[in-house]
């Protein structure tokens, strides 16, 4: 285990510096000019070269990677061109929103789609499977943006309620900093839920044909301990690798929800900064970001040998 | 001139209902919320959406944003400020003393300012509540006019040398006369007096900290990208002032959300820009809130234009322009963004009522930005172009449906008079910035311009010498009275000035102006003495208001 982990770990070094060129060259390559942003048709020529000195963009593009991947290594992501602030001052304030949310969003996934998906597995072809298998093919296909939407709007237009304007931080007001990620949370997490249901269905299918399980029911066990205990472990396996893929593509869905709940987080601060050019952030989020799912992928192999003791590295 | 004796104007109520009343003023005050003859109380918190700046210094990158202009209205003082209240148009700036109890302007490029005795900074480290002088505003002036990272730093341009007189007398000396100088001096973009001492401590005034000021309110707390909260200066220097304890500016990027917020009362002021409520939620607004206070089709001072390389054939002869700015339908174009209602944009924008050529006046040019597609055919076929041609307008959609709408709506009025117009649509508003707006184009542009409050700003868009020239004008005429206009100080002649220039320009339709939208700006009824305006003074304008509850 321990010498797959380290191979791993060292897979994930090359996986990170490819991360970081793409970022790095991506976010220079798009066009638009941050110095001309930043002084518009105000700027005097000399004004524009001064400043694109002052922030190093006077220098080729591979001497800027180099120089700003010598200040990573260091522990420095740089500082926003636009504020001033250190990018890693940001992300402190930022990431742990982004994630509490995230992981609100993950729980009511999972909250959703492992029981759904085992409802309707046992339940096949019952009315109780067609209408959770309509409301995954529902959940899938409606857009986030537009149902953050409604849900925002909807009530204020005929009941005069919107959700809280004001961010609470934990330390204000332990429970009004949970309950205002509930209802984003909730309505992020219907389409991985319901991404979830599905595989947890179709696996859980697939499961309970197999012999064994035959075998369990031919001993007389109960419904709960056959599915539960002897199906239900066997099948999650697929469903824990989807979860992995879900937290990345949960994290890159927080913008909207982000924007629309009026949440301080990550997500919302790199699509400003991607719109004002401001690379040092873009770069430097990004870089955490992909950081935050190769771990999170590398945690989802080391589930799989908890789930199933069979498999060993 | 004293502030007493300053030309300006100021509009009663009746005024103001004349106005609506005969159609000059776009501005109807439906219930208007004055405090008359009622004493105003203190205490309260006032909530609306705010605008969450990138940083706090005004003076550095970043710093021209309306953002931090907004920020320095409620924490910071001026030499001169606009008049706000209930007896003010939208749409006039009538200007008085902020800082400046009164001033004296011995020759055409000289001014003297009489700073008010006894003004004290905030109460606040590293300044902590000493008293301003005259060496405080040297200080603002020298800083704003030597960064180079500050991006307004061309209004001051004009400005030749800044002598401290005494502790409260200060001289500025322009280096030709400047007519809207002291215009300049009394807008949030400028000169809002900063503390030598917290720029001295923190290096620079991006954060919360160093944002210390004379201004009415203090900047308690940043949550960023979520809220500023400002609360009551009690040692400001106009006595009693202001009446609201506490501010608070909410980050709502959302359209949905903010209009969410204010249906359930959470936001005392309509959610868009200056309070706006947009025409299509409307019917929800009124059913939820039915008794705002209210100025109905308050104007709007971003005007959205077609620009055209007016070097080049085919835009170099003006019957090309006149052709197609006569194939624009500009009623059409409100009938389909805003639910009708706008104002036709001369070229200065009818929102600044004072500058902008009423109709009537326009003369033989007022005909070019009526809808007429057989005299559009007509003038191409006599320009040489009866086969119509192609050209790419370039676009940023700014997130903004009405201006997708109206690009779309162009383009096809364009096609009726058989000029194959396709979208260059910019990948984002950096890549637009940077190129088509300053005039880097192929052919034509459409976009907004900066919502200026002073006629100067659009009419630099004719100059040969300025970044905002984007149809490339060269009219040796239209620089010369562009030039003569920021050069008369008289205010009836400037004002004839413009408005012959405007008389001019329409003829030669160097830019296709499209309307502006207006929309109603809606206030919480117990909101006394209180009145939205345009411009970024949202400290300003609520210096005197009160709750009434």
């Amino acid at each position: 285990m321990r010498k797959y982990l380290l191979k791993r770990l060292l897979v994930a070094i090359p996986s990170l510096l490819i991360a970081s060129v793409i970022v790095f060259s991506l976010s220079r390559v798009i066009p638009g000019d941050v110095v001309e942003l930043m002084l518009q048709d105000n700027a005097y020529a000399r004004d524009l070269d001064e400043l694109r000195v002052k922030l190093g963009l006077d220098k080729p593009m591979h001497v800027q990677y180099f120089v700003w991947l010598g200040k990573v290594l260091r522990g420095d992501l740089g500082q926003s061109l636009w504020t001033g602030r250190p990018v890693v001052q940001e992300l402190l304030y930022r990431l742990p929103v982004t994630l509490e949310f995230g992981a609100v969003a993950i729980f009511f996934a999972v909250l959703l789609g492992i029981p759904v998906g085992v409802i309707s597995a046992t339940r096949q072809d019952t009315a109780k499977d067609y209408v959770a298998r309509s409301a995954a093919i529902l959940g899938l296909s409606v857009p986030g943006f537009w149902l953050a939407t409604l849900a925002i709007v909807l009530p204020a237009v005929y009941w005069g309620w919107s959700p809280p304007i004001r961010f609470t931080t934990f330390a204000e007001d332990p429970w009004a900093h949970l309950a205002q990620f509930l209802l984003p949370g909730f309505l992020l997490g219907l389409a991985s839920g319901a991404a979830i249901m599905r595989l947890t269905r179709a696996q859980l299918l697939e499961v309970v044909r197999q012999d064994y399980v035959r075998t369990a029911w031919s001993k007389g066990l109960a419904e709960r301990a056959v599915v539960l205990k002897h199906s239900l472990r066997n099948a999650i396996i697929p469903v824990v690798t989807i979860l992995g893929i879900q937290i990345a593509q949960v994290l890159s869905a927080t913008v909207v929800f982000e924007t629309i709940f009026g949440l301080p987080g990550v997500s919302s601060f790199l699509f400003e900064a991607i719109n004002q050019r401001d690379y040092p952030v873009v770069q430097g989020v990004n870089l955490v970001i992909v950081t935050i799912v190769v771990t999170i992928n590398l945690v989802v192999d080391m589930l799989y040998a908890l789930i199933d003791p069979r498999i060993r590295y | 001139m004293s502030a007493d004796s300053h030309p300006d104007r100021t509009f009663t109520r009746r005024d103001l209902l004349k106005l609506g009343a005969t159609g000059l003023a776009a501005a109807t005050v439906m219930a208007p919320a004055p405090g008359g003859a009622q004493t105003p109380k203190r205490g309260g918190t006032l909530r609306f959406r705010g605008y969450d700046p990138d940083t706090l210094d005004i003076h550095m990158r970043g710093g021209h944003s309306y953002k931090p202009q907004i920020v320095y209205s409620f924490t910071h003082s001026r030499l001169l400020k606009h008049k706000a209240g209930p007896s003010i148009v939208p749409g006039t700036f009538p200007l008085e003393g902020d800082l400046a109890e009164s001033w004296t302007q011995p020759n055409e490029v000289t001014y003297i300012f009489k700073l008010r005795e006894g003004v004290r900074w905030h109460n606040t480290p590293p300044v902590n509540g000493r008293e301003l002088t005259a060496n405080d505003v040297k200080y603002t002036v020298d800083r704003f006019t030597s960064s180079k990272e500050n991006a307004n730093r061309y209004m001051m341009a004009d400005l030749d040398n800044m002598e401290v007189l005494d502790k409260y007398r200060v001289k500025l000396t322009l280096k030709k006369p400047f007519a809207w100088f002291l215009d300049y001096l009394a807008t949030p973009m400028a000169l809002a007096i900063v503390a030598r001492e917290a720029v001295e401590k923190f290096g620079d005034l991006k954060k919360a900290e160093a944002a210390i000021g004379t201004g009415p309110w203090i900047l308690e707390k940043h949550e960023i990208k979520s809220r500023i909260v400002y609360v009551r200066n009690p040692d400001y220097f106009q006595k009693g002032l202001p009446y609201l304890d506490r501010i608070e500016a909410y980050e709502m990027e959302d359209k949905s959300t903010r209009l969410a917020a204010f249906l359930s009362g959470q936001l005392d002021l309509g959610p868009e820009f200056y309070g706006r409520v947009l025409w299509n939620t409307m019917k929800e607004v009124k059913a939820r809130r039915p008794n705002l206070a209210m100025v109905e089709d308050f104007p709007y001072n971003v005007m959205t234009h077609v620009g055209m390389r007016t070097d080049k054939a085919p835009f170099n002869d003006v019957r090309v322009r006149r052709a197609l700015s006569m194939a624009i339908d500009r009623q059409g174009i409100l009938d389909a963004t805003n639910e009708g209602k706008g104002a036709k944009n001369p070229p200065v924008p009818a929102a600044l009522k004072e500058w902008a050529i009423p109709w009537a006046q326009l003369g033989e040019g007022a005909k070019y930005y009526e809808y007429n597609p057989a005299e559009a055919k007509r003038l191409l076929a006599e320009a040489g172009q009866g086969k119509g041609f192609e050209v790419t307008i370039d676009f940023f959609h700014y997130g903004s449906q009405e201006l997708i709408d109206t690009a779309q709506l162009i383009m096809k009025y364009f096609k009726d008079v058989g000029v194959k117009a396709t979208l260059n649509q910019k990948p984002s508003y950096a890549a637009y910035i940077s190129s088509s707006y300053l005039g880097k184009f192929e052919h034509m542009v459409y976009g907004p311009q900066l919502p200026a409050l002073d006629p100067d700003n659009f009419l630099q868009q004719y100059s040969p010498e300025s970044a905002k020239n984007q149809s490339h004008v060269n009219d040796p005429l239209v620089t010369d009275q562009v030039e003569l206009q920021r050069r008369t100080l008289d205010v009836a002649r400037r004002k004839k000035i413009i408005y012959d220039l405007q008389r001019y320009l329409a003829t030669q339709q160097y830019y296709l102006t499209i309307p502006s939208i207006t929309s109603p700006s809606a206030w919480d009824p117990a909101l006394k003495d209180y009145m939205s305006n345009l411009g970024y003074d949202y400290g300003g304008r609520f210096l005197a208001a009160w709750w009434d509850k």
